[in-house]
């Protein structure tokens, strides 16, 4: 992996964009009840009673926005680290745009590239067995 | 980048902005392989989103009085959804009984001007999540303000976006024109490109599942 430090710039990209992306979204969760909202659940877990990877996102993001760590790590693990990536990108891009913190260019090899994309796509598997172990045998994981 | 030209909307200084802007809107509609093939990833990103701004526009004027015209005749649906949630001081029913009435054109002026001012954001958003997916399927080759470029210019179905049944479609082959777009810009696979635009829906099967579910229901109530 190889890092590159630009000059100190405000030039605009993915990271403000997603900081953008989880503003808009923490806030949406603090100030709008949407759990509360009637038509509003899974209607996978609904009809088969089995959570989606996605399961307990909601909670993630409306005990994210409240500092509630604990609680959002208990209704979705990786939601949780997702979120806090999220908080982390609106803090990052807040001191780029407002300093001109210039924000490094990672290279990546292809197989660290590779070896990324497996990781992600573990944590997801893990992160579904372990939502569906808290919807499915509560008895076993202390859900 | 060889044989990539601006658009015709980024050329409407030339051809004249109603020109660029109708020939580019047919272009990405209905010559997509073309247009895509052609599409410069380092364009200007503020011309792609003023397109697409004006394709919102378009859309919210015509989607206005049909939205007003459909929230009124639901409006007991509405009120009861709004009693459940937490508690409204009384007189705000009132306002909302008087804001939601039929024909009112308050709603359609707040359903405009939500539209417009949601767009840019919006067109953000799905760039950003869009890219996202892109770096993780390896299709992010020109960087973000490329898919930005595909995102905005693949708003031009959300014109037919107010019209039931055909609003739907034009949903999905938005989503068609963006993964066809982020192949051609990023020089990618189609493959790859299909899988970042398709990705968030897949792991979030139950959206998916529950979007045609409600999509079949919808479709067979209006039979019934």
């Amino acid at each position: 992996m190889q890092l590159t430090w630009p000059a100190p710039n405000r030039k605009i990209g993915i990271i403000d964009a997603l900081a953008l992306t989880g503003l808009i979204g923490l806030l949406v969760a603090r100030f709008i009840p949407v759990a509360r909202l009637p038509f509003w659940g899974c209607a996978l877990r609904r009809t088969t009673g089995w959570p989606c990877p996605g399961c307990g996102l909601t909670r993630v993001a409306d005990r994210m926005s409240h500092f509630n760590v604990a609680g959002a790590w208990d209704a979705n693990p990786l939601g949780t680290i997702a979120a806090a990536l999220f908080m982390a990108a609106i803090v990052v891009s807040a001191l780029h745009l407002l300093f001109k913190v210039p924000l490094p260019e990672v290279h990546l090899t292809r197989r660290e590239k590779v070896w990324i994309r497996v990781g992600i796509v573990c944590a997801v598997v893990i992160n579904w067995m372990w939502v569906a172990a808290k919807a499915k045998f509560p008895e076993y994981v202390g859900g | 980048m060889l044989g990539r030209a601006p658009t015709a909307w980024e050329r409407r200084a030339e051809l004249g902005a109603w020109t660029g802007l109708w020939r580019t809107w047919k272009e990405v509609l209905f010559a997509p392989e073309a247009f895509w093939k052609t599409l410069r990833p380092d364009g200007p990103a503020q011309d792609a989103l003023f397109f697409g701004w004006l394709v919102a526009i378009a859309g919210a004027v015509i989607q206005a009085p049909l939205l007003a015209l459909q929230i009124a005749g639901h409006w007991e649906e509405f009120r009861e959804l709004f009693s459940t949630l937490s508690s409204h001081p009384a007189d705000w029913r009132g306002d909302l009984d008087r804001l939601f009435s039929s024909g009112s054109s308050l709603v359609m002026v707040l359903i405009l001007v939500a539209g417009l001012v949601a767009y840019p954001l919006s067109a953000v958003v799905t760039a950003a999540i869009n890219h996202l997916f892109c770096l993780l399927f390896g299709a992010g080759k020109y960087g973000f303000w490329a898919t930005f470029r595909v995102v905005a210019y693949a708003s031009a179905p959300l014109v037919f976006s107010a019209i039931p049944v055909v609003g739907s479609l034009a949903g999905m082959w938005g989503l068609v024109l963006t993964a066809w777009g982020l192949a051609r810009i990023q020089e990618t696979t189609v493959g790859r490109a299909a899988a970042a635009v398709f990705a968030l829906q897949v792991a979030l099967c139950c959206c998916v599942c529950g979007g045609l579910g409600f999509g079949l229901s919808a479709v067979l109530a209006s039979f019934t």
